[in-house]
Formats: C-alpha cells, structure tokens, sequence
C-alpha cells in the first residue's frame, strides 16, 4: 500500500500540484486501515509474521513481524503523515512539490518498514534509509538547509555506523538475523562484554535519531526545513525511530547496568540542556525544536529505568508528545503564514488576531506541560512513577524523580513562553493574516484529542500494555491509565511544579531576558566546523607526505620496504632453525670478477655528469651482465641479452642527440647526499642476503629434471632453453611478444599527442652558422658539406652485407629448435641490416614504407595467434604443437611461431629508428622530415579514415592538428 | 552447463588479436566494435564462467598439452571468473565513455586498451607465478603509454612516475617469483599449495613476492604513486586503470596468499593488519586534502584498497567472499564517480572545487548520480555500498579475532571522515551561488582563460550514459544481493579450498 503511494505520488503531484497532499492523506489513513487487521492480531496477543528470501549468503530475509511495539509506532506514522500531508495540502505554495511528496511517502514506508522488520539487516537498510531521506527532507528546503542537512546527515550516519557494528556483532553472536530470536537469546545473559558492547553500540545509534546529548545538534538545525516536514521530523517520525530503537533492543539489555546508565544519565543531560536552550530561543521553532530534545531525554531516561512501569510511561509519553509536538509545529506554521515571522520579540499579540489558533495552541501546551485532564499530565504523572520506583539504591528513585521535576518546570515555563510570548505579550502591531481555515482544523485534531485520550485513557491500556510487553518480553503490568490515581506523591510533585512554574512565569518580564542571552561561545555547528577544519589540516598533511613528482621519493619507500621486509624475513627464517645444506660448486672466480667490476660500473653511472657517459656505462653493467649469463651456461639468454643491451644502447643514444649534453646546466650543489647511497647499498645487501638464503640450496628440481627428459621426446628439440620458449612456456613467450611489439605502437601513441613544438626544436630561421671551411672543391670542403660521398663506402659495403645478415638471421632463426638461435635473436641480427642502412643513407630519411613496422607489429601478433589457434584447432591446446607440410618440407608449429616473434621485435626496432631517428640536421634542411610528420606518414596512411580530428585531439593533449607537409 | 578449458586461453587471445587488428586497421568503425565489443565479450564469457563454476568448481588447462609439472597452467573458478566478469563490465563501460570523449581517435589508444585487458584476463586466469608477472607486464605496458596519451599537461611526468614505480615493482616481484623457484623448484601455483605453510623459507620468498604486488595495489606506506599518476590521465582512462591495475594486483594477493599458506595466517599477519587499517585511514583523511575532484576519488581508491584487503587478512571463506563483492561494488561506484567527474570537467573546463560552484541546479543529473555514488561509497543505501560495508563488517564480526574492534573502528572512521570529505566537494561544487565564469578547452592551446559561461552550457547527454551505466549496476546490485553474495561467498570458499584447486590443477 505504502509502496503504492510512493509510486503514485509522482504523477499525482505533476497532474495535482500540492493537491495531490490530499490523496496522499487519504493513501496513508487507507494503509493505516490496511494494517488495521495486523493490528487486532497483535492486540489479541499474537504476532504475525510474513518473509521473504533477500540475500541468504548473510541470512538476510525481508522479513516483517507486527508487535506492540510495531503497531503503536506506525501508527503515529501513519496517522501524523495523513495529518501533515493534508496540513500541507494547504501549507504549501501552490505549484508541484515531487520531491517532497516523493521523499516524504518514501520516508513513511522506510519507518514503516523499521518499525515492523524482524530481520536485523533490513532493520538497519530502513534505518539508514529514513537518515537519507530525512535529509533529502531538510536539503532540498533551499539555501539555509544545505548546510543543516550536512550535519543532519553525518550525525544520524555516525548513528548508523554503530548500529550496524552492533547488529554485526549480535549476528556473529547469536548467529541469527532475526529481531525476535536475537533478542531473546541466552547470550545476553552469559557473556556480560559483549552485552555490554553491543548495548552501548545500540545506544549510540538511538540518540543519534533521538536527538540526545551531544548528538542532538542536528535537529534544531533541521528547522530550516519547512514546517510540514518538521512537524513530521520531530513528532513522530525521526525522532521516534530513535525511541523505537532503544525500545525494541530494551529486552535485551536488561541486565546491563550500562545500559540504564547511559540512558538515564544520557536521557537527563539531554531533558535539562534541552529545555534550558528552548528557554533561551526567541524563534517559535527553534523553542519546538529544543522543547523536543528536552521531551525525548526525559522518554530516553524513562526506557533507561527499564521496569514495566516506566516501559508504560515511555511509551505513552511518546504518543502524548507526538500528538501535541506535530499541532504545535503546526501552530508555528499558522503563526508563520500569518505574520511572516516567527521571532516571539516581533509578534503582536495575536490572541485577537488568530483566536481558534490561540485555543488550540493552549490545548497542545496544556498537554505539554503536563496538565490535567490532558494526555500529557497523565504521560507525566506515569514518567514520575516510574522514576519514584526505579530499582537499584534506594536514593535512584528520589533523585530521577527530582530531576525531572525541574525538568517540568523548566517544561512549564517554556510552554509559557510559547503561550505568553507567541501570543499574549507582544507588542509590535505588524499586521497578522487570519489562519485558513483548514489549517486550523488540521492543526486542532491532534491537540483536541488529547482532551478525551486523556480522559478516556483507558482505550489505551492494550496498545500500551502489548507494546510494553514487546519492549520487556514477557512481563505484562497492567498500566491501569486513568486520569485520577488519587492523591500520591506524584500527584503533589506535579502540583509543586505548576506553583513554581506560575510564579516564575509572573516574573518572566525579569527572567527572559538573561535567558536569551547566549548560553555558551560556541555551538553544535561550530563544533562540526572546527572538526572539519581539522580535518583539512590533517588531509593536508597526510598528502603532503607523498606530495613529489619526483620518482626518487615513490621509488625510495619502495626500496626501503624492500630492504625491511628482507631483514625481516631473514631474521624470521633464521631463528626458525638452520638452513639446508648450500650446494657446493656453483661459485666461481668469475662470479668476484663480474661482480667487482659491474658495481664499478653502476657507481659509474650514477656519478657521471654527462648523459652520455652514464649512457657508456650503463651499456658496460649491460656486456657485464650478458658475460654473467654466458658464464652460467645460458649462451641463448646471454646472445639475446647482448642484443637488446646493443638496441637499447642504440635507441638511448638516437634519443641523446635531442638532449643537452650535461644533466646540469650548472654544477650540481655540492650537497653530500647520504640517504640515497645508502638505502642503495642497503639494498644490495639484502638482495645479496635473501639470495643467498633462499636459492642454491636444493637439488635440481623436478620441473628441471622433466623439462630435461621431456625436451627432445615430445618436442623433438634439443636447445632445452629454445623449447622451453616457444613450446613448454610458449604461453609467456606469447605475452612478450606482445609486450614488445606494442612497445613501439606506445611509442607512437605517445609521441603523437606531444605538442609539436616539443617534439622538435623550432627551425631555425637564420643561416646556421658556417664553420670556417678550406677553399671550395678541396677534398675537405666536400667532405663536410655534402653528405653522400660520406655514405658512400657504407653504402656499397650494404650491398654486400644485407644478403650475409639476411642469410645469418634466417640460419639463426632455424636452427633455433636445436642450438642457440630462435626468431628473438633472429629479429635482432636483422635488425642490423636496419642500422646499417640507416647509417648508410647520406640524408635522414625513413627506412622501407612508412606503415611497414605497423603491419609487421600487428601481423607478428596475428600470426603467432593465429599459430596458437591453429593448435587449440589440430591439437586440441592453444599453441599446441603441430607439424604441418610446407612447400613439401615438415615445419613445427613452433617455428611459424618464431615467425610472429621475429616480425613483431623487427617491427619495433624499425619504429624506434625511424621515429627517433630525426638528427639535428634534419631541421637545418629545409626538405628534412621531422619527427611530427613521421609519425603521420606512419599512422594517417589513409588520410580520410585515420585522421585524429581537432575535436579529439586537442580535448586530451592541447596540440594544434597540422597536416602533413610535402 | 560446460566450457571445455582448452578454450581459457581465448580470453587473453582474442583481445590480443583485436588489439592486433586495430593497429593494422585503424578506421573507426572497426576499431570502436572491438573496443567495446571485445570487453564486453570477455564479460559475458566470465558471466558464462560464474555459471558454469555454480556445479564445476574449477575449469584447468594445461596450454600446449605438455606434462602439467612443466606446463603452465590455466584456471578458472569462482574468484576468477567473477573478477573477469567485473572488469570486463568495467572496461565495456569506460570504452564507450573514451568513445563518447573522442579519445579512442587519438593513435592506438583502442589497441592499447584492448592490449591491457588481454592481460588482465591473464593474470586472473594463470596458475602460474611467473606467467602471472608476464599479463601483468602485458596489462603494464599500455597503461605506460595510455597515462601519457590522455589529461592534463603534466601527464608525461605523472606517465613517468607510473613507469619506474611499476618497473621497479615489477623487479621485485619477478625476484619474488625467482626467489619461490630457488627455494622450491616450482613457479606452479597449485604445487605450492599449502608450502609457505609448512616451509619458513618458501613463505618468505611468497612473502617478497606479496610485498610487490602491494606496491601494485597502492597499500600504505607504498601508494602514493596512485594519486600523482592516475589523475593526470583523462577521467576514461582513470576509469580503465581504476579496474583493473589495484584490482588484478589485489586478486592476486588473494589468490596466492590463500593458496600458498593454505588459509593460515602468515607470521607478518600483524604488520598486514597495521597496514590495512593504514590503508584505510589513510585514503579517506587525505581526500580531505585534496581540490580537486578526481584526485580527492584516487584517495578514496586508496580507501577501498585498504576495505579490500580485509578480506585476506581476516582470511575466511566469508571475508575472501566479502572483499571480492566490495571489489566488484568498489569498480563499479568509482567508476561511476570517476566518469561524472570527467564530464563536469570536460564540460566546465576544470575539475576544482574553488573554480566549479552551484552545479546541482545547472545539471541536476549529474547531481543525482554524484550523490547517489558518494552514498554508495559511503555505503548509504540504495546502492551496493551498503552491502560492501555490511558484508565486510559481518565477516569481521565473524572472523577477525582480536583484531575485531580496530577493524570496527577502522571502518567506521573511514566512513565518517569520508561523508565528510565528501560532503565538502559536494557543498563546493553542487552548492553555492551559481558559475558564472569557466575555462573553455581552446582547440590551440588546451585551457584557454576564463569567459563568461554562456547559460545554455550543459554536459552532453551522451557523456552522462557511461557514469549512469556504472550507478544503475550499483543500485542492482543492491536490490539483488542474494545471487551475487551467494556467488562472492562460493569464491571466497573455493579460494581456501586448496586441496580442491591441487586436484584440479595436478591431477
């Protein structure tokens, strides 16, 4: 039903306007109706249930169960919401108000839902659900609420954050998601630190909704929102499902001293504070809003005492206080319309004026100050009861019953105030509208109730008596309401506080005024300002630790973790016994030679000043290394190691020739840096260390000892390393490939989007300087003035040497299977023929086609797809090997493989010289290519299709589109 | 329901053809089918897989047919079929936001992101560690290029940062996989199962090699790489690397720490702990430090690491199943953040929150979908946080020892300070009086300077779609948590099911 008014309410409120209020009105008394035969099962003392599957994995049911409890509160949310919808029906502006009805129907059917679930989860999806939209209630009321709904939000969500803590914990506990099995589980009575625990967890999350100290300061903030909302908000929905929790956990906690505690003191400081903050107000609202706290730390303390009686108590109050809290709000509104202000210091005296509202509005405060014959005197005389009887030491009682007899006389005097200065006392003559008349009879029915609910309370005892039996499990007390108990003590308190209450109230002229002035320098939202504030300094801290663009500050954490997690682990597995036995003979002299010299040449690396003679001696720790791999036995790895250090060495350089020479300009600061060579050397030491404690000391492994038998049998190889790549481990090789060859489509992509005025220098436009050359025509004159002369020799000796390296790559590349070779290092030995010529020419110009390295890229990688596919087809197996009849010859699967290798690694090596490979000169030549239009030649082969338009280019890297020049 | 294993090798296969292809044929159409299509596939087949994996638990092959002692071998089970379906999902939805930019026509970008997804299919399906570090390297090296292609002008020095972090890393985790191969003689995940357990010297060659994929999933103290590289790249980008670089690395500390210790907690569990809850705490405090929206969303990349890892740490079949459900919603919500981010400032020409102001009325979608994503984030329901958190602080409650309350505290901490640093960005950029200058992007120079904002200025409808997708998967996934926490839990088991992927693997 209630589903079906949220859903309805759109449409209705876009064809209505705020008269769509009315049907929504009448919606939810239909739905009070609906859940009238729930409610007579529950009143005969039954329970109905009803559950759905949600999500089983956490035991999660949608699952409902009616109780006392339930059905008192979803009444008083069913029933204030049809009032405010039909209060706001009237209230409103005209025009649609979607949101609103929208978020207030999604409001009702979420406290609904809380009120009856039976499944903790879906307790607390309601419970965080009626958080948002009591917020998306206080936002969307304009500027002012903005800032109120933030604070509304992260206070009722530190609320949630607890109670899902602790419904976690009962789960883990108990091991169910059942409200009802939960809390009558025997748990609570062994194990006290859990209880305790979770109890304290609950009552977090109730006075967060409830409004109590200090987490109350959300809610006279939400009086920004307008009145409808907040006489829906603060009387009967919010703020009661923030009574309904501590209600319904009541059963559980029973025992737990902290509980009573935290409720009864939490509950006092709240009503005392509360009420001494509405007697300094001068705003109507803000006075409602702190009366509330105030009324709902004077229910919190009466759950806190925790007998049957003060269950009773409680839960009268909470419908009392709903019923005259939602027509006072109400009453403001009236006020409101009718002045445009709601400061008590600038209203006339409206009695004249507004006389039905004047009446009415005594009614709701008569009930609020608790005076007979109203349903409020009677909720008080039975708070008092219950505070008089509080268990424990025999002082508890008198003094909770003393405290909240200042606390009603506080009460009295605000309600005075309400009536005196809202009404009675003022003295501006601002003009006052007369109340509409609908209004006024919506706002009377709750306050006119309270007459005959008072009188005849009776009609109450079973609600009552069922919900109070829900929040204690088991021990009915019959509440015998009524009006006259005769004379008892609390009859005689109640007495003494209206006489202290009407004498004050005779001397309000001398008291309001010190009342008014601020309490204290600084207030809830202050507090919350000064947290955030906080919060950005500490933000900003905590990102200012990382805060460097230069790598040396990532790099060195990381290096540093390294060298922790080394001596760590080495400590660990040290003191876990001794080590195996370290297998002799794999030391060699060699090994001292190599590592001697290597670390010189790192150290040479980093104390070079010119790039180029780190460049010289990084490639030297490069031959190191490679003379490290051959000295172990791994000549396959050590050729294709000295390959790409020779190719890399190559490319370092092509692109050297576009950097200045020095890494400084100047010389560097002559500053000793100690961190950086020692976390270094540090972490040498603990790679020398974990490799000497975790490797060479285990037979050869069964993997080695298989790959050795298994090589030549089912591979027909003999080179094991050669098989082990492209047959055993064909797969990683498969993945390099690819790595490789898109190396240079990055290149590309990334070079494309550097603005070209980056990439390459600017033309010079004056005539570059010109050395001072010997006569024209001399040998030397030629020899530095035209180039091909000087290429010539190179050129000749190409054609010579392109059908040798052609013929020793193809050789390489057979002969893999069984010897040192394979189409990696096949790739590289071409790739020479590539450097040659391009050395060769006398101009800087582009070697072979422009697209040719793209296609060799993407068609290496198709290839060796295409052979892996082929096996997953014959074989059964990607890459599965095969041998299939080519030109009559057996060719495995694995060579065509190597085929796909060796074009993707030509292909990137073509791309990395001709991209790079622009010199200077280039742009002393006016004919010359540059990088930029390189690279479009390689790319915009096709200038229609492959063209990076404007609109996307620039979005991501701001260059200017230019075509390419011819 | 069957899937013969021999085809496990199709998912890294067929994007590494098509990114093949789109390097060869560079024409829009073709290249914009596959980048979409080809993710999407790889999401429909790991949903496929999920299926299957319902009544199979595990799916091995051995490529080549070789001896499975030498072979390397693929698998497929709950854990991963879930993580293909996610970022395939993921990366389906990012490419058709760089396709709605125009990004996809700058040089290659579909070939390289094709290329990334290839290995990220890889490392979720090898069970083998050296195998492992190749897709991750063939995930790493698009992403090189990817970082500098796109966003801001410092992107080439952020592409940079990226570059050696990842270098390094990756040394040190190939010396991790070396090192497991000296003290064992395998690199087989299922041969290792259960021996860093048994074996002191095998769990601290594991250990090593843990210690750099934590550097990869961005774990204080070593993250803060994340947030100098990933908001340089344009909002498509950071939606593609949001999916896949933390998480492949997060999926593999799940999967190797599982199996190798044999669901026992390692010697270093404490330090773990320590750094979860720094994690954790971390990411949400710095967003506060942060003004611009797209670097505030790394820190909170940062966060949900740290929520992530609490799986492992708690390491039980309910926590495995737990982090794996808040990764799934952890993508999907940042994705959706990330993307509404990038068409604000595509549109407004800035993502700061002191230049962008008074937007929610401007553009009341991309107000929605900002909002409901922070909800999520914050797990506020209607949307899959709230079943993340729920999940997460279950398990914890369930499972976590001692380590219960800090855990309790670490979450519920995160979670304020994050409402509240959020709640800044938003009263900032949703809130206050009404932009009425911006920076336009100038086709010359990039950012040009600040002009009037002309009032029929909005975000393109087409650039919303991508942002809207990601929250409306968050928002089925919480009114439909049944099946998918059933599925999350089912993976959380089989990850500790050790014996049973042994089996599998090495019959």
């Amino acid at each position: 039903m209630l589903v079906a008014t949220v859903v309805v309410s759109v449409p209705l409120t876009r064809t209505m306007g705020r008269r769509a209020c009315w049907v929504i009105a009448a919606l939810y008394l239909a739905a009070a109706a609906a859940l009238w035969p729930v409610a007579a099962d529950v009143l005969d003392g039954r329970a109905p249930t009803w559950s759905v599957q949600w999500a089983p994995t956490l035991g999660v049911e949608l699952a409902l169960r009616a109780d006392g409890l339930s059905i008192v509160f979803a009444a008083l949310a069913l029933l204030v919401g049809a009032l405010v919808f039909a209060y706001s029906a009237v209230y409103l502006a005209p025009g649609r108000h979607i949101t609103f009805a929208l978020v207030m129907a999604v409001f009702t059917t979420c406290m609904v839902g809380l009120v009856l679930a039976d499944d903790l989860i879906l307790l607390f999806i309601c419970w965080e659900l009626t958080s948002v939209t009591s917020f998306l209630l206080i936002a969307r009321s304009g500027r002012a609420g903005e800032f109120a709904s933030m604070r509304t939000l992260l206070v009722t969500f530190v609320g949630g954050l607890a109670l899902l803590v602790a419904i976690a914990l009962i789960i883990a506990r108990v091991g169910t998601t059942s409200v009802s099995e939960a809390l009558t589980s025997p748990v609570w009575h062994t194990e006290a630190g859990t209880t305790t625990a979770v109890a304290t967890l609950v009552a977090i999350a109730g006075f967060s909704k409830a409004a109590q100290f200090p987490l109350h300061v959300w809610l006279p903030d939400a009086m920004a929102a307008p009145t409808p909302v907040s006489a829906y908000l603060h009387a009967a929905a919010v703020v009661k499902v923030g009574i309904f929790l501590l209600l319904r956990f009541s059963p559980a906690f029973n025992e737990t001293f902290a509980w009573h505690l935290m409720l009864l003191s939490a509950g006092f400081v709240t009503a005392v504070i509360g009420a001494r903050f509405a007697l300094g107000q001068t705003d109507l609202k803000g006075l409602m809003a702190y009366s509330t706290v105030s009324q709902l730390g004077l229910i919190v303390a009466t759950i806190g005492v925790g007998t049957p009686l003060a269950m009773n108590a409680a839960i009268i109050h909470t419908i009392a206080h709903a019923m005259f809290k939602s027509g006072l709000f109400m009453v403001v509104g009236i006020v409101d319309h009718a002045t445009g202000t709601r400061d008590i210091r600038r209203l006339p005296p409206l009695w004249r004026t507004l006389p039905g509202t004047f009446a009415v509005t005594l009614l709701g405060v008569a009930s609020m100050a608790g005076l007979p014959p109203m349903l409020g005197f009677i909720s008080k005389e039975s708070m008092f009861t219950a505070f008089l009887q509080a268990p424990g030491p025999a002082w508890v009682g008198p003094v909770a019953l003393s405290l909240a007899a200042f606390v009603s006389v506080m009460t009295f005097l605000y309600c005075a105030k309400i009536v005196l200065g809202g009404f009675v006392d003022g003295s501006d003559d601002r003009p006052a509208k007369r109340a509409e008349r609908p209004l006024l009879v919506i706002t009377g029915i709750p306050l006119v109730l309270s007459v005959p609910l008072g009188i005849f309370v009776w009609v109450l005892d079973v609600p009552v008596i069922r919900a109070a039996d829900a929040a204690l499990r088991g021990r009915p007390d019959d509440p015998g309401l009524s009006v006259w108990h005769g004379v008892t003590t609390e009859l005689i308190v109640t007495a003494g506080v209206v006489a202290t209450g009407a004498f004050l109230t005779v001397h309000r002229r001398r008291l309001w005024r010190p009342l008014e002035r601020p309490l204290l320098p600084f207030g809830g939202p202050d507090v919350i300002a000064a947290l955030r504030a906080g919060l950005r300094r500490l933000g900003l801290g905590i990102v200012g630790l990382t805060r460097a663009d230069n790598p040396t500050r990532h790099l060195g954490v990381i290096v540093a973790a390294f060298v922790a997690a080394s001596a760590a682990g080495t400590w660990a597995v040290l003191a876990n016994g001794p080590l195996p036995h370290y297998r002799p003979g794999r030391d060699t002299l060699i090994d001292v030679v190599l590592l001697v010299t290597i670390t010189a040449a790192v150290v040479a690396v980093c104390r070079s000043r010119t790039r180029l003679a780190a460049t010289v001696s990084l490639s030297a720790v490069g031959v190191l290394m490679t003379a490290q791999l051959f000295s172990l036995g791994a000549p396959d790895v050590g050729q294709t190691q000295l390959l790409v250090e020779m190719l890399a060495v190559i490319v370092i350089m092509l692109v050297l020739q576009r950097l200045p020479i020095a890494f400084w300009n100047q010389a560097p600061v002559r500053k000793v840096r100690v961190g950086t060579p020692l976390l270094a050397i540090a972490a040498g030491v603990a790679a020398t260390v974990v490799t000497l404690v975790l490797t060479g000391r285990r037979a050869r492994s069964q993997v080695g000892l298989e790959l050795f038998a298994q090589s030549e049998p089912v591979t027909g190889g003999t080179n094991v390393v050669n098989v082990i790549l492209v047959e055993f481990r064909a797969l990683d090789t498969f993945g390099e490939v690819a790595v490789l060859g898109m190396t240079g489509i990055a290149l590309i992509a990334v070079l494309s989007t550097v603005r070209s005025d980056r990439l390459d220098p600017p033309r010079m436009h004056e005539e570059p300087p010109k050395p001072d050359l010997p006569a024209e025509g001399a040998p030397a004159h030629r020899a530095i003035t035209v180039a091909w002369p000087n290429a010539v020799r190179l050129q000749i000796l190409m054609r010579i040497l392109t059908p040798v390296l052609a013929l020793l790559s193809l050789l390489v590349f057979v002969r893999g299977h069984n010897e040192p070779g394979g189409g990696f290092v096949a790739a590289l030995v071409a790739s020479t023929i590539v450097g040659l010529a391009y050395l060769s020419t006398s101009r800087d110009r582009q070697i072979g086609p422009p697209a040719l390295p793209l296609w060799l890229i993407g068609g290496g990688i198709l290839f060796a797809n295409a052979v892996g596919i082929a096996g997953l087809i014959g074989a059964g197996t990607f890459l599965g090997p095969m041998h299939v009849s080519l030109l009559g010859v057996s060719v495995a699967s694995s060579l065509l493989f190597d085929v796909g290798i060796f074009a993707a690694v030509l292909g990137l090596i073509l791309i990395a010289f001709n991209i790079l490979g622009t010199s200077e000169d280039v742009f002393l030549d006016p004919e010359g290519e540059e990088t930029r239009e390189r690279i479009d030649d390689m790319v915009d082969e096709h200038h229609s299709t492959g063209r990076v338009g404007p609109t996307s280019r620039h979005i991501a890297s701001g260059t200017t589109p230019r075509g390419p020049r011819r | 329901m069957t899937f013969s294993p021999a085809l496990l090798p199709l998912f890294m296969v067929v994007p590494l053809c098509a990114a093949a292809v789109c390097v060869v044929f560079r024409g829009p159409l073709v290249s914009r089918t596959l980048l979409i299509g080809v993710p999407a596939a790889t999401a429909a087949g790991g949903a496929y897989l999920i299926a299957v994996h319902r009544t199979t638990p595990y799916l091995a092959h051995a490529v080549g047919g070789f001896d499975r002692t030498v072979a390397i071998s693929l698998v497929s089970d709950m854990a991963s079929a879930v993580m293909l379906t996610v970022t395939g999902i993921a990366l389906t939805v990012s490419a058709v936001h760089l396709v709605f930019t125009g990004e996809d026509r700058l040089h290659f970008v579909p070939s390289l992101v094709l290329m990334a997804s290839a290995g990220v299919a890889g490392a979720f399906l090898t069970a083998d560690l050296f195998n492992l570090f190749v897709w991750i390297e063939v995930m790493l090296l698009p992403s090189y290029a990817l970082i500098a292609v796109t966003g801001v002008w410092s992107r080439l020095q952020a592409g940079r940062t990226f570059l050696l972090v990842n270098v390094l890393t990756s040394t040190l985790l190939l010396m991790g996989v070396g090192l497991v191969y000296g003290v064992t003689g395998t690199v087989n995940l299922a041969a290792l199962g259960g021996a860093a357990a048994r074996d002191a010297r095998t769990a601290f060659a594991v250990s090593l090699m843990l210690l750099a994929l934590c550097v990869k999933a961005a774990v204080v103290p070593v993250h803060g790489w994340l947030r100098r590289t990933y908001p340089t790249a344009s909002a498509g980008v950071m939606s593609v690397f949001a999916a896949i670089h933390t998480k492949v690395a997060l999926y593999a500390v799940y999967r190797v720490y599982a199996v190798t210790f044999d669901g026992e907690h390692a010697a270093w569990m404490p330090l773990l702990g320590v750094a979860v809850v720094a994690t954790v705490l971390v990411g949400s405090f710095a967003t506060f430090g942060e003004r611009r929206m797209r670097t505030a969303l790394s820190w909170q990349m940062v966060s949900g690491v740290g929520h992530i890892l609490i799986g492992p740490l708690v390491l039980t079949a309910a926590a495995l199943g737990a982090g794996l459900f808040y990764l799934a919603h952890h993508v999907f919500t940042m994705g959706a953040l990330i993307l509404v981010s990038g068409a604000i400032e595509q549109t407004y020409g800035t993502g700061r929150f002191d230049r962008l102001s008074g937007l929610m009325r401007r553009e009341p979608w991309a107000a929605a979908v900002m909002a409901l994503g922070i909800a999520s984030l914050i797990g506020l329901p209607p949307l899959s946080g709230l079943w993340g958190k729920v999940a997460l602080v279950t398990a914890v409650a369930h499972g976590a020892g001692a380590w219960e309350w800090v855990l309790f505290a670490a979450i519920a901490l995160s979670a304020v300070v994050t409402l509240m640093a959020m709640q800044r960005l938003w009263s900032q950029v949703m809130w206050g009086p009404p932009m009425e200058k911006y920076r336009p992007d100038d086709a010359h120079t990039g950012g040009g300077g600040l002009v009037d904002l002309p009032d029929d200025l909005r975000i393109p409808r087409r650039l919303m779609v991508t942002s809207t997708v990601m929250l409306a998967i968050s928002l089925g996934m919480f009114v439909v948590p049944g099946p998918l926490l059933d599925i999350a839990d089912t993976a959380g088991a089989r990850l500790l099911d050790v014996d049973g992927y042994r089996a599998a693997v090495l019959p």
